[in-house]
């Protein structure tokens, strides 16, 4: 039914002079700059043990609930037909910022421009255009599969919902470019008939079904047998090639990102540390946490056998967030009170050449930002913010 | 629409394929048809599945054909030659006067008949409280675990309440209130038993709408409907199949349970009533077992039957259950 509604919605809202105008100032913010999504100071919050039991629990003893800073204040921007990979260890929060790009949270703070438009505002038929422009492809074809439909059930999916012609056809191409042919063949097959690459196949089917602008993929190969990894990556660069579309990739694997990405944004404890043109920073990484990251990468191949990246240390504490820089337990290079104390921003660095941002204290600010200035009067920059949090949505 | 990209692979489907009389109808029922078979071959692998739903289907005929089997109404008093009502008559075939299969009651009722349209209230209520039961629990527990938050916090506080109250008691105590009758005990059962299924059906919920084909699916842009109705019900319903099984068992069980202690419908008369009267003329101490041995050999059959079915499915359903054998 609800859907009923949103899809007649979109019909008379078309017809409509009021209906067409946003779209015509989302043409011209487009033509100004060519950026596609701009990610500006993202944060989310969630809170401890995040589930409806525990969260029941808070409820009922009236308890508000610790939060973990997942993403915490996070800013880049996708121009389109770019590829932008985001890297960190598992936990670093580059998961929840492909989920919050697809509009699958709600930011806590910050926003999400898509095309001009903040994606939180987006409702009826501004929500409708968005949801068939963006797509995402999930890290698990066992777990992003409904087992209860079938091949062409599961693609024709959002052609259903967005009312497209054709959709047989479409179904049929789209399996056909994901290589799952003859694709009449696939339609009545539930995915447990399917292997682990067909089955990831049939994902990226789904995704571009509707021909979308721009598709977050998380970890598209990494729960699949590295044998099948090479041809679905493949299918991923041919997608991006021929649809011309813009794509975040997440991954813990730097060398995957290396292949597939022009630019790429390091993350760690929910924020970015270094973000640059990808080769720059592979070949030379300017954080220690980038450096320590790629030295951990045995082999620079895309098809190597190695799932996670393990350094030494543990990850910070993500609820009680430190002061100063989120990396100092862990750094090599600590270089004293400033490391504890202030917030590294993420900047141009005046010794660092290139078109590349480093969250580092080691490297002096492009921009006339004295951390030395800030020793000692407490850390009363961006970590304030651990205080000022929106308690308790979602 | 406004796709910024100007290659697409869909550029040419609109010219080179018209929509194609595409019949989704016969499609789905072969869908349907095909994991049903698949459902049933699994099912009727197991014997003992297979005895049990023979014996179901069996007392289902019996029911649907008592006036044809019965030799007599069941609540039609008998007499013997000399007009004398034919009360404690022993059976047939131990060589009882008259032609009494099972020989008669104490009030001169023909047993046999009361047995074979015993089987009516007792399917009856059966199925027909499993279904409500089911069927509320389902939808209580897909509303409170798609939903979440306050909504969910009050259907689950109300299934706490209704966690604490016993069944038999509870039910005797409704039906005495709400008047003797198969209506109102099938009304108590279902009031008290839909709590099982919504806990099951809504931990079941909770898990199924954190995976990822539901984000999927919210990607693609479905509403709350579309994933409730396409996504998630059709995974939970294995599971309220399995919960109507054992519905049906526990809802004939109560009945019987119900009946025996007199509050059941003095209109029809179910093996539970048997039981009853059985108990109330001591047809125990009297030795008559043709009495109550075939009431209570027929309930146990039926809530056996149902259990076995359900365990069958449960099988199926969880496919674990199938290794740990
Ligand atoms: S700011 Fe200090 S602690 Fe943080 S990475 Fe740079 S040197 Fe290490």
């Amino acid at each position: 039914m609800t859907d009923r509604d949103t899809e007649t919605d979109v019909h008379t809202d078309g017809g409509t002079e009021t209906g067409a105008d946003p779209t015509g100032e989302r043409a011209d913010a487009s033509t100004d700059d060519d950026v596609l999504v701009r990610v500006d100071g993202l944060k989310k919050h969630f809170p401890v043990d995040s589930g409806l039991v525990s969260d029941l629990m808070n409820t009922i003893r009236g308890e508000d609930s610790k939060m973990v800073h997942a993403v915490d204040g996070v800013s880049f921007e996708l121009r389109a037909g770019e590829t932008f990979g985001i890297a960190g260890e598992s936990g670093c929060g580059k998961t929840t910022t492909g989920m919050s790009l697809a509009k699958l949270y709600e930011p806590t703070d910050g926003s999400i421009y898509y095309d001009g438009d903040d994606i939180a505002n987006k409702t009826g038929k501004d929500l409708s255009t968005f949801r068939q422009n963006a797509q995402m492809i999930f890290q698990d074809p066992f777990e992003s599969l409904n087992p209860q439909m079938t091949v062409y059930d599961t693609v024709v999916e959002p052609l259903r919902i967005h009312d497209r012609p054709n959709q047989r056809a479409r179904v049929r191409r789209a399996l056909e470019f994901a290589g799952l042919r003859p694709p009449d063949q696939f339609f009545d097959q539930y995915p447990h008939e399917l292997s682990g690459g067909q089955r990831q196949r049939l994902a990226i089917a789904r995704a571009l079904v509707i021909d979308p602008d721009f598709i977050v993929a998380d970890e598209p190969v990494s729960m699949l047998d590295v044998s099948l990894r090479a041809g679905v990556l493949s299918l991923l660069e041919r997608m991006t090639d021929e649809f011309g579309l813009s794509v975040v990739y997440i991954s813990h694997d730097l060398s995957l990102l290396r292949h597939m990405c022009d630019r790429i944004a390091i993350m760690y404890m929910g924020k970015i540390v270094e973000q640059g043109p990808t080769e720059e920073i592979i070949t030379n990484p300017k954080h220690p946490y980038t450096r320590s990251l790629i030295d951990a990468v045995p082999v620079p191949d895309p098809h190597s056998q190695r799932e996670r990246v393990e350094l030494e240390g543990e990850v910070g504490d993500a609820i009680n967030v430190p002061s100063g820089c989120r990396f100092k337990g862990r750094c090599e290079e600590h270089i004293g009170p400033v490391c504890d104390q202030v917030t590294p921003r993420l900047e141009r660095k005046a010794d660092v050449e290139g078109g590349r941002e480093v969250a580092c204290h080691l490297y002096e600010s492009a921009e006339g930002f004295d951390p030395y200035a800030e020793v000692g009067t407490a850390d009363a920059d961006a970590d304030s913010d651990g205080s000022a949090r929106a308690p308790g949505d979602d | 629409m406004s796709q910024k990209h100007e290659r697409s692979i869909f550029a040419d489907v609109e010219e080179y394929e018209s929509d194609e009389e595409f019949s989704a109808w016969r499609r789905n029922l072969r869908l349907w048809r095909s994991t049903l078979s698949e459902q049933w071959r699994l099912l009727t692998d197991d014997s003992l599945v297979v005895a049990a739903m023979a014996i179901l289907g069996g007392f289902i005929l019996l029911a649907f054909v008592a006036p044809v089997v019965a030799p007599h109404d069941p609540l039609e008093r008998m007499y013997t030659e000399s007009g004398l009502i034919a009360k404690w008559i022993e059976p047939s075939f131990l060589g009882g006067e008259g032609d009494f299969l099972l020989g008669t009651t104490a009030q001169g009722y023909d047993i046999f008949s009361q047995l074979v349209y015993g089987a009516r209230p007792a399917l009856l209520v059966g199925f027909v409280a499993a279904v409500m039961t089911v069927g509320i629990g389902t939808m209580v527990g897909l509303t409170a675990g798609y939903y979440g938050g306050y909504v969910d916090d009050f259907l689950m506080r109300l299934v706490d309440f209704v966690y604490g109250l016993p069944l038999l008691p509870t039910v005797i105590v409704l039906v005495t209130v709400l008047g003797a009758g198969l209506d109102s005990i099938i009304l108590a059962f279902v009031l008290l038993q839909w709590r099982t299924s919504a806990r099951v059906i809504r931990a079941l919920v909770l898990s199924l709408r954190e995976r990822a084909f539901v984000k999927a699916a919210r990607v693609s842009g479905a509403s709350n409907w579309r994933i409730l109705s396409r996504h998630i019900a059709p995974n939970v319903l294995p599971m309220a199949f399995l919960y109507g099984a054992f519905a049906i068992a526990w809802a004939i069980l109560t009945e019987a349970g119900v009946s025996f202690l007199g509050l059941g419908d003095p209109n029809s008369v179910s093996w539970g009533v048997m039981l009853q009267g059985a108990r109330v003329y001591s047809a125990m101490t009297e030795g008559t077992w043709w009495w109550f041995v075939p009431p209570g050999v027929c309930i146990a059959l039926v809530v056996i039957s149902g259990f076995l079915i359900g365990r069958g499915y449960e099988e199926i359903v969880n496919p674990e259950l199938q290794v740990e054998q």
